[in-house]
């Protein structure tokens, strides 16, 4: 921020440094952390679980920081993303990208000698994976970005699980693979109805390389994909019937919603009811999803 | 009079009027505050994890 009338820098603000964290998108890693560390069989101490739990918080903190360091002059194209702190200039650069180096040796180092070194490695291994590979490499490059690239946000349950166990079985795997398959549908979803805005980011996003119709298949063809890992737990016995019939519940409305996507016609951003709906009941389903999961576990472990 | 006292480069802290000056340190006060909260923190953190290690507490 600078005062108008003698063009004063004024030092960022902490708000500014928190806004860096993508806070909302922490309260999901956040969650799926927590639960992937309360169905995990053992005990741990809950001084030990809260460390845990602030240590992915602040990677995931360092992961977000790292991504609007990079991506400033693309932000700064987008709608959406143009009031951040670097686009709208009331932060230097390098303030974020110290800032993210700063988180993520600070949650790494802590992870690893208060937990375990295996939840330090694959932290690290995510917030490099987010940071460099999705955001540097494949975000910019290729319409598959947010296939591979959903794998950044799909380890914060193994790194909860590993916290308590020291390990990483199937469970765990499937928790991964729950939110590798949901991120495809949920963010082309968004996709398709901004467009516009990620076209003249000259971000490559589906709907902007391949067309709609292309995108509505992959939504779709996904959704199925998604149905079966995420029943999968329940039907290979690892959960009750408590997360088995939840889980069938919210496939069956997703696959419902989905279909409606690939039946939907509609090119206008703003006519397109069911992107939106799908996009808004796809958070909601991830959160009910591992809630079930977590609960099931606590009841059955 | 010198010619230096006239340049108009970058202001240096002490050439800031009262309201730039006030601006700058509320931002300053503001950070160095969340800056005790979360070093306090961890403080508190860092004890309750040695506290846990040595196994004295669970």
């Amino acid at each position: 921020m600078t005062i108008a009338t003698n063009n004063i820098s004024l030092p960022a603000d902490w708000r500014d440094f928190w806004a860096l964290t993508k806070p909302r998108v922490m309260s999901l890693v956040v969650f799926t952390a927590l639960c992937g560390l309360l169905a995990a069989p053992g005990d741990i101490h809950p001084v030990i679980a809260f460390t845990a739990i602030l240590c992915i918080a602040t990677g995931a903190g360092a992961s977000g920081a790292l991504n609007q360091w990079y991506e400033a002059e693309m932000d700064a194209k987008m709608k959406r993303t143009a009031g951040r702190p670097l686009p709208d200039g009331r932060m230097e650069r390098e303030s974020a990208l110290q800032f993210g180096i700063g988180l993520a040796a600070f949650s790494v180092g802590i992870m690893g000698v208060a937990v375990n070194w295996l939840s330090a490695g694959v932290l690290a291994f995510s917030i490099f994976f987010y940071a460099v590979v999705y955001t540097m490499w494949l975000k910019p490059n290729t319409p598959q970005n947010i296939v591979i690239g959903g794998a950044a946000g799909a380890f914060p349950p193994v790194i909860g699980w590993a916290a308590v166990t020291g390990d990483v079985t199937l469970l765990p795997v499937l928790m991964f693979a729950l939110i590798f398959f949901w991120t495809p549908p949920h963010f082309w979803a968004l996709a398709l109805f901004m467009k516009s805005d990620y076209g003249a980011a000259g971000i490559p996003m589906l709907p902007n390389v391949a067309g709609q119709r292309v995108t509505r298949n992959q939504i779709f063809g996904y959704s199925f994909v998604l149905a079966a890992v995420a029943i999968a737990p329940w039907a290979l016995g690892m959960t009750g019937t408590l997360y088995g019939a939840t889980a069938i519940v919210l496939n069956l409305l997703f696959l419902g919603l989905a279909f409606a996507v690939w039946r939907s016609e509609t090119t206008e951003a703003a006519a397109m009811k069911a992107e939106k709906r799908l996009f808004a009941f796809s958070i909601l389903y991830l959160f009910i999803a591992f809630a079930a999961l977590a609960l099931d576990r606590m009841v059955l472990v | 009079m010198s010619e230096q006292q006239f340049d108009m480069g970058p202001k240096k802290v002490g050439d800031l009027s009262l309201e730039e000056s006030r601006a700058v340190r509320a931002r300053q006060a503001g950070r160095s505050r969340v800056m005790a909260i979360v070093l306090f923190g961890l403080c508190a953190l860092f004890f309750a994890i040695t506290i846990v290690k040595v196994g004295v507490w669970g």
